[in-house]
């Protein structure tokens, strides 16, 4: 569009902090397309996706002369992702649950999908986000291959109540879970 | 499906913790790492559209949109709306909105990763420790004796029954021939857990008491309770058990069940976690939750999403699963032992999630002012408004 183009990242968002309309289109020019792509990957529709790019951009313009940016594309992919998780708080994007589900009901399919390391990590990484308690009796039970009864007696609840714990929230883990875990145990150790 | 169902409510309630700057470490790294793995699933995508069309057409609404600003301006995410307030207020919201939205991003990170953030909840500089293990344990002779976790062995003895107290829980040994009655209460504050004559498992929720015979001879083992009890009834054919609460009977065949009979709660209510009960003559399933309204027998069955909710607090976790604030606001005085005061109208909205029962309360306040529900403290008085 103009000599902009020659201009670095660093340089663009100084002239930017000065209200220079010239350099945010350039901004604009230069990653509109990574962060279409990068809502797209989350599973927003490409009108969603529009309305990402779009209130990305227009929020850097309102705030462009308190803008202090080091690195300009790690900046704009967080504020994608910030602004995707504020429409799927206003119900907007379901496709972005699936694979949550894959990953809880489906885990051999979820573990055809992403590299095992990172399908382990995911996995790693919800556990860790479980309640106390129940991430005790998960990794009990399905790690350390504990009996509900081995487990009831370590963290002094009844029999019963660790059943019930693993039964009404975790049930449908069990028998989906077979090698899976086998790797899971050897990251979790 | 309902499995389902409560983990996609889950994640969402990360999420919302999330957008407000106020999830865990371990929940900020479960959501970075779900949009790293949606990145690299879907690496391959394409636009499928003109792009040059679509850059023109993004571009040209925003440089229309910095030259005159749309009426209806994108929703700013850290902001919640406000019902109902004095218009000063309204006023300094409005100029917090315009701060926050020029903070922004900004804004969000220092509030994700400063370690020291100073909490609205917090600026009372006073907080409360969670509710711990005690109750008070009646005598048939009408002596008392509190109970805590400290300590084992031998507490009392009733004609040839020990009482026996064995970690941080009571039991009974031994028979009586004529009918004792003990009891059991639990204060604002306090949960206790036991084993009863016959061997079955109770535990007792805040402001909660028990009573029962030191021996059941009888044809029918029958409780009496108030406020929130969970059970785990060993099964006996000949001789049912049974619980009176307020205007329900629950008879067990073969049980764990949750009996919710708070006097300030406007419903009763058994959740059947697990085996077979009747209440007032109706039979239940597991996952079934018998409803009667205060100082009613009519009994409605239903079934619930989560039954698993209803006991969340024997697993020593608060359920914040709630469709009406009041009702949360009760548990929380009553764990926490706080009264509370309401300011203004609140907001009409669902909750869902879990945490720790045994935090402070003020992370339980974290927790709902992702709900646009704020709270201070003075004194033991919980002061609660719309954010």
């Amino acid at each position: 569009m103009s000599q902009y183009d020659i201009y670095t990242d660093e340089q663009l968002i100084a002239l930017l902090n000065g209200s220079d309309e010239a350099a945010f289109t350039e901004i604009y020019d230069r990653y509109w397309n990574q962060l279409y792509k990068s809502a797209c990957r989350k599973q927003a529709d490409k009108e969603q996706a529009k309305e990402i790019v779009h209130d990305v951009f227009l929020d850097i313009w309102k705030r462009r002369e308190s803008l202090t940016i080091s690195h300009l594309p790690a900046y704009l992919e967080q504020a994608v992702r910030f602004r995707l998780i504020n429409y799927i708080n206003r119900n907007k994007v379901p496709a972005f649950f699936d694979l949550f589900e894959t990953l809880l009901f489906s885990p051999y399919e979820a573990d055809q999908l992403l590299k095992q390391k990172d399908f382990v990590k995911l996995l790693e990484g919800w556990i860790d986000t479980l309640p106390e308690t129940q991430r005790r009796i998960f990794i009990q039970y399905y790690l350390k291959e504990l009996s509900v009864k081995e487990i009831a007696v370590e963290m002094n609840l009844s029999p019963k109540t660790v059943q019930n714990n693993l039964s009404l929230s975790l049930r449908h883990l069990r028998t989906r879970f077979g090698t899976i875990l086998t790797i899971l145990h050897v990251f979790i150790g | 499906m309902q499995l389902s169902d409560w983990h996609q409510k889950y994640l969402l309630s990360i999420l919302k913790k999330y957008e407000a700057g106020q999830a865990s470490p371990a929940e900020v790294r479960f959501v970075e790492m779900y949009m790293d793995s949606l990145d690299d699933l879907n690496k391959e995508v394409h636009s499928g559209v003109d792009t040059r069309e679509l850059q023109a057409e993004i571009k040209e609404r925003l440089l229309k949109n910095i030259h005159q600003p749309e009426e209806k301006s994108p929703e700013i995410p850290v902001v919640k709306i406000v019902q109902q307030r004095p218009r000063s207020s309204r006023t300094w919201m409005a100029a917090a909105a315009i701060f926050l939205l020029l903070a922004g991003a900004g804004m969000y990170w220092w509030m994700e990763h400063s370690s020291n953030v100073v909490s609205p909840v917090l600026a009372a500089k006073q907080d409360i420790a969670p509710g711990s293990n005690g109750a008070v344990l009646h005598l048939s002779d009408g002596s008392t004796l509190e109970l805590d976790s400290a300590g084992n062995g031998t507490v009392a003895v009733q004609g040839q029954v020990k009482v026996i107290k064995e970690n941080g829980m009571i039991k009974y040994e031994g028979s009586a021939k004529e009918t004792l009655y003990n009891e059991v209460t639990t204060a604002n504050g306090k949960q206790w857990r036991m084993v009863l004559p016959d061997g079955s498992n109770v535990w007792l929720n805040a402001a909660s008491s028990i009573r029962y015979p030191l021996s059941f001879n009888g044809k029918e083992r029958v409780v009496d309770i108030t406020g929130e009890v969970y059970f785990e009834v060993v099964h006996n054919d000949k001789q049912p058990f049974k619980v009176r609460a307020g205007k329900q009977v629950i008879e067990d065949i073969g049980t764990a069940f949750n009996v919710n009979a708070y006097s300030d709660e406007p419903v009763l209510k058994t959740t059947l976690i697990e085996g077979l009960i009747r209440i007032n003559g109706t039979l239940m399933k597991p996952g079934e939750q018998a409803q009667t309204n205060a100082g009613q027998e009519q009994v409605t069955v239903s079934k619930v999403d989560n039954a698993a909710d209803a006991m969340a607090w024997v697993n020593g976790q608060l359920s914040l699963e709630s469709n009406n604030l009041q009702a949360l606001l009760r548990k929380i005085a009553r764990w926490y032992n706080v009264d509370i005061k309401v300011e203004g109208v609140l907001p009409e909205t669902g909750f869902i999630g879990m945490i720790d029962r045994n935090v402070y309360l003020s992370d339980v306040l974290k927790a709902l002012t992702v709900y646009g529900v704020n709270a201070r403290l003075e004194n033991r008085t919980l002061i609660v408004s719309a954010r």
